[in-house]
């Protein structure tokens, strides 16, 4: 009868067939079926929906990389619990906390929604942490892959907006015209912390698969020329006007990334 | 507060739901490297709100939670764009160099039609039919009405039963030209 084809909806056999319906609408189900052959139809097309479904996601269960899930899990315990008895003791206050870095990495793969995809936390060793922001920055640039900013593909307009609320928390105007460089591809803007300062990270990539990175600090410290110096294997040129300190790190020749540093240089002038 | 007792309790917990976890994070995304950043971001979370979690209360329900408000605020919008989502069954089934599965065929096609059907229904397939949660759990994990789970279930399991209805009819039509 049409009138009960209406009232029986596929919802409804659904819920009786995974057994979640009461009573009353098992019986409305079953008194409609017997009535409307339409309706019986429609509870035998549902029904052939079934599959054996638990046993074929468990195929999905015998191939999980146990090793890896660990690890991914070990990573997340020494982001979540930064100051756990595992860790080496607190640092001197003129050090680098790594671990800190690491709770900064968690943020951004929760906050932006960017992972690090194969990239493992590894704590430097003592010895590099005894210096500033740029052994902060390389300790982090390290840990970049080609994966990490693939996921990270922002379209223009987001990538202006972003940087507008950039430019704002640094105090220092950055625009996708005045941060371009040749050969690079631009791909986002976020702001970091570094003792309680922003420290914004522009992230381009050379080639197909070496990110490189321009980070700014505010810094009151008067104007030095550029110099150059290597951390982490990654060749750092570095720079400050006396208002905000400058770094473009990446694993580039000592040449190129001097280019690019003067081509900013002159890009960012006031 | 956090407490240490806290942590400890999910702590503990978490090893063994991971592949679970993951296998989530793969239904939902379609991509290694995104569940692997899923996993990791659900496990700092559950860290950091441990104190959240009622002892005596499944932490594997608790925890897809998480990782399905992660995806769905965070990291969906980003996929979505790039235009990803599908599974291939065999990406995930097919292992690295000699440990390739002998895998039942039958339910290696089960996983490729339902990973073919749109992410919310084999998400809410995966939840209610797999992991064995009731309506309103799903419901409260997808942070959805009840009512849109069981839409979701009631079109994934037309989609499947035409399937099998088509695949029936073509069975037929062959015995009757033999």
């Amino acid at each position: 009868m049409p009138s009960q084809e209406r009232m029986i909806t596929d919802e409804m056999i659904v819920a009786v067939l995974d057994g979640e319906a009461d009573q009353d609408l098992r019986e409305a189900v079953e008194d409609a079926s017997a009535a409307d052959p339409v309706i019986a139809d429609r509870i035998d097309m549902l029904a052939a929906g079934s599959r054996p479904f638990a046993d074929a996601y468990d195929l999905m269960l015998d191939h999980a990389d146990h090793n890896h899930l660990n690890t991914l899990l070990k990573r997340a315990e020494m982001i979540a619990q930064p100051d756990n008895d595992t860790q080496p003791a607190e640092p001197p206050s003129n050090v680098i906390p790594w671990r800190r870095l690491t709770a900064l990495a968690a943020m951004l793969v929760v906050g932006v929604g960017v992972g690090l995809g194969g990239a493992y936390f590894t704590q430097p060793d003592t010895q590099t942490t005894q210096v500033g922001w740029r052994q902060a920055v390389a300790d982090y640039q390290a840990l970049y892959t080609r994966d990490t900013l693939d996921l990270a593909r922002q379209s223009r307009t987001q990538q202006a907006d972003i940087l507008a609320t950039v430019s704002g928390k640094l105090g220092r105007e950055l625009t996708l015209d005045n941060v371009a460089l040749d050969g690079l591809s631009y791909r986002r803007a976020q702001i970091l912390d570094f003792k309680g300062k922003p420290l914004a990270q522009l992230a381009y990539m050379a080639g197909e698969d070496r990110p490189i990175a321009l980070c700014i600090v505010a810094s009151d410290k008067p104007a030095k020329a550029m110099q150059t110096e290597t951390r982490n294997g990654l060749n750092i040129a570095f720079w400050s006007d006396g208002t905000h300190a400058y770094m473009i790190i990446g694993d580039m020749d000592e040449q190129a990334l001097k280019t690019h540093a003067a081509s900013l240089q002159a890009g960012l002038v006031s | 507060m956090q407490s240490t007792h806290d942590v400890k309790l999910v702590s503990s917990q978490l090893p063994e739901i991971l592949p679970r976890l993951w296998r989530f994070a793969m239904v939902l995304s379609g991509r290694r490297d995104v569940a692997d950043d899923l996993v990791q971001s659900t496990c700092v979370r559950a860290l950091e709100r441990a104190h959240q979690f009622q002892p005596g209360t499944r932490l594997d329900r608790w925890t897809f939670t998480i990782l399905s408000s992660i995806w769905k605020n965070q990291l969906r919008s980003e996929k979505i764009r790039q235009g990803q989502g599908f599974l291939d069954p065999e990406d995930v089934l097919v292992e690295d160099g000699n440990r390739k599965i002998e895998a039942n065929i039958f339910l290696q096609q089960v996983l490729k039609e339902v990973q073919a059907l749109p992410e919310a229904q084999r998400t809410t397939v995966l939840l209610v039919y797999v992991e064995g949660l009731s309506y309103r759990e799903a419901s409260e994990v997808l942070d959805i009405p009840i009512g849109t789970v069981m839409s979701r279930l009631s079109s994934a399991r037309g989609t499947l039963g035409r399937l099998t209805k088509d695949a029936q009819d073509v069975s037929d039509k062959v015995k009757k030209g033999s």
